[in-house]
This record gives C-alpha cells, structure tokens and sequence, in this order.
C-alpha cells in the first residue's frame, strides 16, 4: 500500500461515505448493495492501512 | 548687519535649520481627520505641545485622543499658514493602554468593513494531505504543532513558510507569505499561521491592519492559532477558523487517527447492518409471497382433502344405513311370517279358490253344482258345491 503512490486518502474516503449515504436510501437494491458493502470494506481497509504506513513530511520553503 | 529677509526666505532658512528626524514622546488630543486625507494633532505633555500633521497613508496605526505614542517625523513651518508642526513618518504607541486602545480602534473598524463576518468563514477541508504553515521554524509553536499533527495523523505534507513573528520585518514577511502560498501552485488545502504567546507588544505583528487584510484576503482557508488561551488577534478574527493555541491548531486541521478509524468501523458496521435489514426485509418478503402463493394453492387441495374426508365417511355412513335397514327387514319378514297364509294353512284352515283363482269368501259367491278348489296346507282337492247356506257368520264379519 505505501509503495501504490496512487492512492487517494481523501478520495477513497468521500467514496466510502458515499456508500454510506447510498446506504441510508429507504430501498436499496440487495445485489448493488452486496457490491457496495464489499467496495465499502475494501475501503476501509485501505484506509487503515495507509494510515499505518505513512508519515507526516515536513518540507521548508525557500523565498 | 542683519540681513533683511522675506517672509518665503526666513522660513526657508529656519526650515533648513531645523530639517532632521526627530523622535517626541506625547500624548495625542485633538485628534482629527480632514476630508477622509489629512490628519492633525497635537502631541503634548505637562508643560508643552506641537502640532502635529500626518497623511492617512502613512500612518500605520489608529490613534485616539489620550493615547501616549512616539512621532517619528521631522519638523517644518508651513509657509501658507506659518504653522510650526512635526510632519509624521511612522508612528510607536507607548505602553500597553496605547496598544490596548489602537488595538480596539482598529478591531473596530475591521469589523464594521465586515473582515470578521461569520457568513464569509469556510469550511476546512476534512481530510488534507497538504498545509501551508506561516510560522516561525524555531519557535515552540510550530515545534507544537508538528508534534501535535504527528501524534494525530500520518499521510499529511507540510510547507513551513518561516516568517519573523514580532519586530519590524514581521508583518511583510507574514504578508509576503500569503501571498506565496496564494500565487505559487504549492497544493496546499489549509494555511495554518501560528505563533506563541506573548505580551499585546509581541503580538503586534497580528494585529497589523496589514497583516489582518493577508489573512482575510486569502484565496485559501486560514486557520489562526496564535498566542495561548486566552489571548486574542484581529487574524484570529479574520481567519476561516480560530484556534486557541498553535496545538489547537494541528486538532482543528487533522482529525484524530484512533477517531478516524473508529469512524471507519462505525461506517463499515452501518452499511453492514443496512445491508443486513435488507436481507432481512427481502426474506420476510419472499416468506410472505410463500405463504400467498402457497394459500392460494392450498385452498383448491383444501377442498379435495374435504371431499376426500367426506368420502371417507361415506362407508361407514352406509353401514349404519344398512344396520338399519337390516333391522327392519328382520321386523318385516317376522312380520311377512305372521301373515303368510302358508302358516294359518298349517294351523288348520283351508282356502276356497273358484276356477278363475279367486279367493272366495262368501258361499254368497258359489252357484250351487259349481266346482271350486279346496287348498290344505299340503295338497288340494277340487270340490261342488252341493248345498248353500247364505248366512254371515261372526267371524266373518270379523274378517
């Protein structure tokens, strides 16, 4: 994961609250649902292992 | 000899002697503005004053009757009016009731112009991955921030802008920085400005009209943490969001990781149980459409089960039909008995035919010489009548 410079922290977030919100429809579909929930849980873990990976970088700018 | 001057010559002369910067302390009255340009002023103390002419440009900071401040200026008679006063350049204010009153005038008029109006704040960016920080390198407010933000998240970049955070060069340098991260292509989502704490004096630098219009001109968000608790600034006012300290700061901009992946399982347990609702939601539907379907096929096999019941009990409905009628064939043909002439033959008595098989019952019926059978219990006999006597017996009457 931490070599994969293409993941997008934030991105992967918005993308998992949007399932969420897509959750929190009165009726959802059960197979988009199934599919949602896997995408869902393949985010969070994802997002979590990032978080275990990285650290902060702190670079000063010359004038 | 003297030497007799004109009036442009004399003041010119002593305008020429008296050139140079001078620096008076004072307290300021009778303070005004003329025509939104020129400001006049008296500076005086116990025993004396001096007039005292500045331009609205060049005056950096808002002055009140009453406060004590240092002129930096030089001195001048204006020929036209012959007035002696100090022409302005900069201005100090002395102690900190000055700082404390120009402090307030200027909170006042900022806010009036609507810089820290609460409608035109914006919403931080949740999630960052890259800060703009104005601080100084050093200093143990950006070794708190840093140290704060590293215990909280990982995965953020940071550009420090080391700036000057008090003396003279603090606010171009602060003002230069803003600019820097609003016109360089430098990614940075939230600009963070942060210093530490100190007297009203120290924290000049951002109370700096200057400075203040930097933070509120700035094209991305700023959250401003200067000072401790307690403390306030006219950036904090301006800024998109006020933090309390330099690490208030580093808690505002990134959320807190053991938090965020409580979050995380939080969200995964929603859509999990939401998912799970609708599992069972659909179940229940499935088991209802069995059950309709089901009613509706069970109730044509209901009605042959019925039918087959009934028929069932039809046997046995018809063995109590025949122990019925087997009864009554006992009690007739008991009955049938009783009657057949067969048995009354045996008890004795005789049948009278005439020829065509008629029973006769009356000797009214036979002609005398007429021939008719006699019929015994075992055998018969034909018979003539030889004699007649026509008479109604009682038992024939009886009969």
């Amino acid at each position: 994961m931490s070599a994969d410079k293409k993941f997008n922290f934030a991105k992967s977030y918005a993308d998992l609250e949007k399932i969420v919100v897509w959750f929190e429809k009165e009726n959802i579909d059960l197979e988009d649902g199934i599919k949602k929930f896997e995408e869902g849980a393949k985010l969070v873990s994802d997002l979590k292992k990032y978080l275990d990976t990285m650290e902060n970088k702190i670079k000063e700018l010359k004038k | 000899m003297l030497v007799v001057l004109s009036v442009s010559q004399f003041i010119e002369q002593i305008n020429g002697i008296i050139a140079g910067e001078f620096v008076v302390e004072g307290e300021v009255s009778q303070y005004k503005v003329s025509q939104g340009k020129w400001i006049f002023f008296d500076l005086k103390d116990e025993r004396a004053v001096v007039n005292c002419f500045a331009t609205v440009f060049s005056l950096n900071t808002p002055l009140e009757d009453g406060m004590k401040i240092k002129v930096i200026g030089y001195p001048k008679i204006y020929e036209r009016s012959g007035r002696f006063s100090l022409t302005v350049q900069k201005v100090e204010l002395v102690g900190d009731g000055s700082l404390k009153k120009a402090y307030l005038l200027l909170k006042k008029k900022l806010e009036e112009e609507g810089l820290f109006n609460k409608e035109r704040k914006r919403q931080l960016i949740e999630l960052p991955s890259k800060i703009g920080v104005i601080a100084s390198r050093d200093s143990a407010a950006f070794g708190d921030f840093v140290r704060i933000l590293n215990n909280r998240w990982k995965g953020v970049e940071i550009d420090i802008c080391n700036v000057a955070v008090q003396g003279e060069k603090a606010v171009t340098e602060i003002c230069e920085a803003f600019n820097f991260f609003n016109t360089q292509e430098t990614g940075c989502e939230i600009i963070v400005l942060i210093r530490g704490g100190g007297s009203l004096e120290d924290l000049a630098a951002f109370n700096d009209e200057a400075t203040v219009r930097a933070v509120y001109g700035s094209k991305i968000p700023v959250v401003c943490g200067v000072g401790h608790e307690r403390d306030e600034s006219l950036c904090d006012f301006a800024a998109d969001v006020r933090a309390s300290t330099p690490s208030n700061a580093a808690e505002i901009v990134v959320p807190d990781k053991a938090d965020f992946i409580t979050t995380l399982d939080f969200s995964l347990g929603r859509i999990y149980s939401s998912l799970e609702n609708k599992i069972i939601k659909e179940r229940r539907r499935i088991e209802q459409f069995w059950h309709a379907i089901s009613s509706i096929l069970e109730s044509p096999l209901q009605k042959c089960y019925n039918l087959l019941a009934e028929f069932e009990r039809l046997p046995n409905l018809l063995q109590s039909q025949l122990s019925i009628y087997r009864v009554f064939v006992q009690s007739a043909s008991v009955l049938f008995k009783n009657i057949d002439p067969k048995n009354v033959l045996q008890r004795g008595y005789s049948l009278a035919r005439d020829g065509a098989g008629k029973i006769i019952r009356r000797a009214s019926q036979l002609d005398v010489n007429e021939e008719f059978v006699v019929e015994f219990y075992e055998g018969q006999v034909i018979a003539r009548t030889i004699e007649k006597e026509v008479k109604k017996s009682n038992q024939n009457q009886l009969l």
